[in-house]
């Protein structure tokens, strides 16, 4: 041991009443010093957006996919949210499963209706369970999100039937008035706000600083109804035929995968389109149309592998849209590790391969997956 | 082609989205050319509004044949009119958006119940098959997102909204423009149902408002919500064999219904 | 077509640009004494020309009024009549090659330093300094308003005058219209201050006096910031407010509209987005101004990829894209675009060398173009040799010199063998490339990579050359660019050798792994030191970083050491300047760093996991020692023949494979940045 001065260069501090780090000058340690990294800020809860009863009430009504809803969706629960006065409550209608909480998207009363998923067709179903609710609630406004996966055809419907004023396509909205565009965008037209409001994605910042009180309701019996519709089923998809934007299921290379082949065989597997990172292109790995990024493609996938991507921000920005992402990397440290949901450390040609090998078995001998407690 | 079933196909007033010269609406003639495949020669092409319109006159180089043309009365509302006009047609196409006007994608849900029959929609193809009994039914094909497809049985009559992109090849021929002619059928009174609300039209200049939460952030936590991309990251999974790995993955996928096996 | 929004024209008043990807005002610290454009400021703004842009904006923050220094960024002097015929000769210029010009005109008011001709009282609201300027101000009274409100009009004659196509006037970065704005600096209780129209009253009595001396049909732009993300400023919603009422005045024909406040280090560095961001920061902010106007609306920060361009275009999301650094990366982007040449594009990587050399004073330039600015002497496109006979040239070293002299030589129709000992080109960049945040550094070896490929460049990698192999080649010309190697040995007591401290390189390259405890010293201060401390922290070590520099990162520029210092503060990194690493020793399975203070002499200790040590390289010379004697020049390059960017004299010799030239470049001669070791390559063979 020298006799030369051994400094932490780490002041101790301790935790001032209002939970600042509080560092006093002369102090060589304290009984309990914190030392180290900052505390990490505590996730607050968000507040209600109201506590009064709820004397009338707006609808959003959208459905579900894979037990969530997607932005498209929350944002027609957000529109619902922020124009409620506080007397006004939230009712969210959700067709399919649920496995999220409405309350935290600005719902106050959710009702889910698991058999009325959007992978299958029941229209005269969905308008007859959507109209018990309308007669109940009579909600003052109705929000749903205009889109090709159900909700635009329910809509149109509800609103066919009850035969009032409506809009659809709205592309800007607020307490008094929607805006839609005309003419293919070449005009703007407004009017007061309608009762059935069908949304644009993107009109409506889905983020809120407040929540909904959540309050799950049963769902209504589904009433006997015979559809004039037959369902005939969804068709097989060839995932590799699907444009990368459109696509659900992506596997995506970076410069971590040195066998395109055993990619291409998890893609198959999986039923998964293939995407790369621009590393991956740029060594002529594939062609630049399958470049995802900034740069090249920006994808909605609901899941994503990104496998030997080390995730740069113009990475990253391709991918904003996707909602799972499962990452296959070395690197522990690599940025794709802080935006994926699931990271898998190891090499990606062994655990492309095992993977390759573990899903066809569980689809091959049909197995029962082991039942998760919701 | 000769059938014991009936097709019509709507079309509207179109216009290029650039320079505003009437055209066909691209949506509609896509209907059109699937009607036409639907029944040939015995397609009917109807369009409600004035006979002057000058897009029709590319309707017709698409191989319109004869349109007729139903004037609107002062109520305008174009949805009496049709059903009245149309009681009778089995099957009713339509585009999925009109390109002048608001395009609310309505039409072929208010028609459908005028009529009291039903509707699909975002429809690629559609195929007409008799029955076991002696009646008609038509089998879809549906457009659904992120490249799915679904199949839809369905009885006559019914009303049908073509997805722009139900494939379809769209010729245009000057000698069919001058052959085709369309005809005027004389104004017929209808009961005008709910007063449509007044929309207010002006050029679109400006980018519309996204309606967004009152919310008071810092002013570092707004720059941070910009500059920062990373987020939070998941479950890291460093330990185990690459079998044990797999599974990790597959109880991932499995938990959150990504797969279905 | 496949850009079909960029390639769709726009109107800016009278003005029809063929495309919408333009450059925006930028102070480019080009302008000759007297702030006038001279011939490097014409060429700089030609090459845009040349290279397809629509509209270039000059002269960032040029100054109307003769109260604003002028001397740190030789901005363009607006205040005087001698600038028009200068301007003229810029304007006319572009035009020739169908680019529109515009100039940023201000006034900075305490945006700026007094302590420079011609030592002036700054101006501002209500006096209170600016921060990162040192913008000491008094508060301004109603005659220099009345002052600074004629300047403007004056100076937007003197644009009009000089036949350039607009005037931008800019209320950002906390010029003077905005310090009215913004209540972090207007406190006043007058008809100037308090309400936003009081706040307003000065930018609008601006515009008034520009738009009544350019009249009617001269384009006139407002830059404007959209939120300043500070507690005390302006933000989104008044903004939108300020850009709504503005534009009901009629006065304005466009807005160019960026984001974050400019007024402390940590916000200016958001200005120009470093490659830490994300892609477009800021663009829903550009976004939100464009929903209440009806003008078009102009953005940059952010955008330097043509795709990315395309698809904020096609969202609607903006009007117009402003693509700057892009440019200065490389001129011609618009031209490739239409060639088809994307992947010959030099794409900026938000290095952000430009800016940080702006910020202290410096000439802009290019952290991988050295012709940027150097049009003068540097060429853009390389063209083949026209009378010179064809020669074998062997490049040693795949690091930035080396893929310029081998990209040069190649280009100059020479046959061309280029040996790289690792398995892929890049050098040191891959390795910077490694620190968090800076991966897109590996950008900049991207363009060197395919371009050598696409030149047919002979590469010859994973093969580390020896003299033997070198001159079995039978060479004309051999260029070394063999960088070097860390210097971690200089001080012997720093124990590298007995293994008792690690080289940046041993964690970067992942040799050696991070330790729970460590303690990283800089002796360097540029951009390795604090991005190997960030690699150690984001893979969980503890960290302190010690150099004896006056700050942590004190050399790496204004817009990169808060990027540096967020993370720094964020992760818990101690910083500890002003000490010298005196020695590390072993004390059980720990290590002890001793630290020598710079001022006091006073040693104090540390006791660690693991001590890196960052001190740059010295040079690889083992190469150039064997061949030197054996070349026919002696490995000298002429100095002044180098410096006047003329040919060597050597090339006149008679080389033929026995008889070679030997030259170097790059940090194998001495340590160099990207920038200077490109420039090395780039002057000595384009003339081979």
């Amino acid at each position: 041991m020298s006799d030369v001065k051994r400094i932490n260069p780490r002041r101790p501090y301790r935790m001032s009443p209002t939970g600042l780090r509080r560092i006093v000058l002369g102090e060589i340690a304290s009984a309990d010093p914190h030392i180290g990294v900052t505390a990490h800020e505590t996730q607050q809860a968000k507040p209600l957006r109201t506590r009064e009863p709820a004397k009338r009430w707006h609808m959003a009504v959208a459905h579900s996919e894979r037990g969530r809803l997607d932005d498209h969706a929350r944002e027609a629960i957000a529109a619902a949210s922020i124009l409620a006065t506080p007397d006004t409550g939230v009712v969210a209608v959700i067709l399919g499963e649920l496995h999220e909480n409405a309350g935290e998207l600005g719902a106050d009363k959710i009702v889910v209706v698991p058999d009325l998923d959007a992978t299958r067709f029941q229209p005269q179903r969905e308008e007859a369970v959507v109209q018990v609710l309308l007669d109940e609630f009579v909600p003052a406004h109705v929000f749903m999100p205009d889109n090709l996966r159900g909700d635009g055809d329910l809509g149109r419907r509800l609103i066919a039937k009850d035969n009032a004023f409506a809009a659809t396509h709205v592309i800007e909205l607020d307490a008094r008035h929607v805006s839609v565009s005309w003419s293919g965008g070449a005009e703007i037209a407004k009017a007061p706000l309608p009762r059935f409001v069908l949304l644009a994605p993107g009109v409506v910042d889905a983020k809120l600083p407040f929540a909904g009180a959540g309050e799950l309701l049963p769902a209504p019996k589904l009433p006997g109804v015979t559809e004039a519709y037959r369902d005939l089923g969804l068709e097989p998809t060839e995932a590799a035929d699907i444009a990368l934007e459109e696509a659900d299921f992506i596997v995506s290379a970076g410069n971590g995968v040195e066998n395109v082949e055993t990619l291409g065989t998890l893609a198959r597997t999986l039923g998964a389109a293939i995407g790369a990172s621009r590393v991956a292109v740029d060594e002529g790995k594939f062609s630049r149309d399958k470049q995802i990024g900034a740069s090249g493609k920006s994808v909605n996938a609901t899941t994503y592998f990104a496998i030997g991507i080390s995730g740069a921000v113009q990475h990253l920005q391709g991918i904003k849209g996707c909602r799972h992402v499962i990452a296959i990397n070395r690197d522990g440290g690599a940025p794709i590790v802080k935006r994926a949901d699931l990271t898998v450390i190891g090499d990606a040609e062994e655990l492309m391969q095992a993977l390759i090998t573990r899903v066809s078995q569980a689809r091959n001998q049909g197995e029962v997956p082991r039942s998760k407690d919701e | 082609m000769s059938n014991a079933f009936t097709v019509a196909a709507l079309i509207s007033a179109g216009r290029h989205p650039v320079s505003g010269a009437p055209r066909a609406c691209r949506g509609d003639a896509v209907a059109m050319a699937l009607g036409r495949r639907m029944a040939g020669d015995g397609l009917r092409v109807v369009h409600a509004g004035a006979a002057e319109e000058p897009s029709l006159q590319d309707y017709l180089a698409l191989g319109a044949g004869t349109i007729e043309a139903l004037p609107l009365d002062s109520s305008g509302d174009a949805v009496a009119t049709l059903a009245a006009h149309l009681k009778n047609v089995d099957i009713i196409l339509t585009g999925s958006n009109a390109e002048s006007g608001a395009g609310s994608g309505l039409l072929p849900y208010a028609l459908a119940r005028a009529l009291a029959r039903p509707v699909a929609g975002n429809v690629l193809d559609a195929r007409v098959q008799k029955t076991a009994g002696e009646g008609w039914d038509v089998e879809i094909r549906q457009f659904l997102p992120k490249g799915q497809r679904r199949r839809i049985g369905c009885a006559l009559p019914l009303v049908i909204a073509v997805h722009p992109r139900a494939p379809v090849q769209l010729k245009y021929a000057y000698a069919r423009r001058l052959s085709g002619r369309i005809e005027r059928f004389p104004e017929t009174p209808t009961d005008t149902c709910v007063a449509q609300p007044v929309w207010t039209v002006e050029t679109a200049s400006r980018r519309p408002i996204r309606l967004k939460a009152r919310e008071t952030k810092s002013g570092h936590a707004r720059m941070q919500a910009a500059v920062v991309a990373e987020a939070k990251g998941g479950i890291v999974a460093f330990e185990g064999s690459t079998v044990d790995k797999a599974q990790v993955m597959l109880n991932y996928l499995r938990e959150h219904r990504l797969v279905d096996f | 077509m496949r850009y079909p929004s960029i390639f769709t024209p726009i109107k800016l008043n009278q003005l029809t640009l063929p495309n919408r990807i333009y450059s925006t005002a930028h102070a480019e610290v080009y302008a000759e004494a007297g702030g006038m454009p001279g011939d490097r400021y014409i060429r700089y703004y030609e090459e845009k020309a040349k290279g397809g842009l629509s509209m270039a904006i000059c002269g960032g923050s040029s100054p109307v009024s003769i109260d604003v220094p002028q001397g740190a960024w030789r901005p363009v002097n607006l205040t005087t009549d001698r600038v028009i015929e200068p301007m003229a000769r810029l304007a006319e210029t572009v035009h020739r090659h169908g680019m529109k010009i515009m100039i940023q005109a201000t006034h900075m008011g305490r945006r700026s330093a007094y302590a420079g001709d011609p030592w002036p009282h700054l101006v501002s609201p209500s006096g209170v300094r600016e921060f990162v300027h040192r913008g000491n101000a008094k508060a301004i009274e109603i005659e220099d308003i009345r002052r600074i409100i004629g300047d403007f009009a004056a100076a937007a004659k003197r644009v009009q005058a000089s036949g350039f196509d607009g005037i931008e006037i800019s209320a950002a970065h906390q010029q003077l219209i905005d310090q009215f704005w913004s209540p972090r600096s207007n406190m006043r209780t007058d008809e100037w201050g308090g309400s936003l129209e009081n706040r307003m009253r000065f930018g609008l009595e601006v515009l008034t006096a520009v738009r009544e001396a350019v009249g009617r049909d001269f384009c006139v732009g407002l830059r404007m910031c959209a939120d300043e993300f500070h507690e005390d400023g302006l933000d989104h919603e008044v903004l939108k407010e300020i850009a709504q009422r503005m534009c009901e005045t009629r006065m304005i024909d466009f807005f160019s509209v960026i984001g974050s406040g400019a007024d402390t280090h940590n916000t200016l560095a958001n200005c120009m987005p470093p490659m830490a961001l994300p892609p477009e920061p800021f663009v829903h902010l550009a976004a939100g101004i464009k929903s209440v106007v009806d003008v078009p609306v102009l953005h940059a920060q952010g955008i330097r990829d043509i795709t990315q361009a395309e698809r904020i275009l096609a969202n609607g999301l903006v009007d117009m894209v402003g693509m700057t650094r892009a440019h200065i990366a490389d001129p011609h982007i618009m031209k490739k675009v239409r060639e088809g040449r994307e992947d010959q594009i030099r794409q900026c990587v938000g290095a952000n060398y430009c800016i940080d050399r702006m910020y202290s004073g410096s000439d802009t330039l290019c952290v991988q173009n050295a012709a940027t600015s150097r049009e003068a002497t540097m060429p853009h496109v390389i063209t083949p040799a026209k009378d010179a006979r064809k020669r074998r040239v062997v490049v040693v070293g795949g690091g930035p010199a080396g893929l310029e002299a081998a990209r040069v030589s190649r280009s100059r129709g020479h046959d061309v063998v280029l040996f790289e000992r690792n398995s892929a080109v890049g050098g040191q960049i891959n390795l910077a490339a490694k620190a968090p945040q800076r991966e897109q550094m590996a950008g900049i070896v991207r363009w060197f990579d395919l371009e050598t490929k696409r030149l047919g460049v002979d590469r010859r990698l994973d093969t580390e050359a020896t003299p033997e192999m070198v001159l079995s080649e039978q060479p004309d010309i051999v260029v070394l660019a063999t960088g070097g190697r860390s210097f971690t040995d200089q001080v012997a007591n720093w124990g590298a050798k007995d293994g008792l401290s690690v080289s940046s390189w041993d964690i970067l390259s992942e040799k050696v792994a991070p330790a729970e405890n460590v303690l990283i010293y800089d002796g360097i201060s540029a951009h390795a030191g604090f991005g190997t401390a960030d690699f150690l922290a984001s893979r969980g070590a503890t960290v302190e970083i010690v150099t004896p520099d006056a700050k942590v990162s004190d050399d790496v520029g204004g817009t990169t050491f808060p990027i540096f210092y967020r993370r720094l503060y964020a992760q818990g990194i101690i910083p500890t300047p002003n000490f010298w690493l005196d020695r590390v020793y072993a004390e059980g399975n720990k290590k002890v760093a001793v630290l020598r203070n710079e001022y006091t002499d006073e040693l104090e200790e540390r006791v660690v996991d693991q001590v890196v040590i960052e001190n740059g390289i010295t040079p690889n010379t083992e190469l150039y020692t064997s061949l030197k004697d054996r070349s026919l020049n002696r490995g000298q390059v002429d100095l002044a023949s180098l410096y006047a960017a003329e040919p060597q004299p050597a090339l006149q010799e008679a080389t033929d494979g026995e008889r070679f030239l030997l030259f170097r470049v790059g940090d194998c001669v001495s340590m160099h940045n990207i920038h200077a070791a490109i420039y090395d390559s780039l002057r000595l063979c384009k003339d081979f």
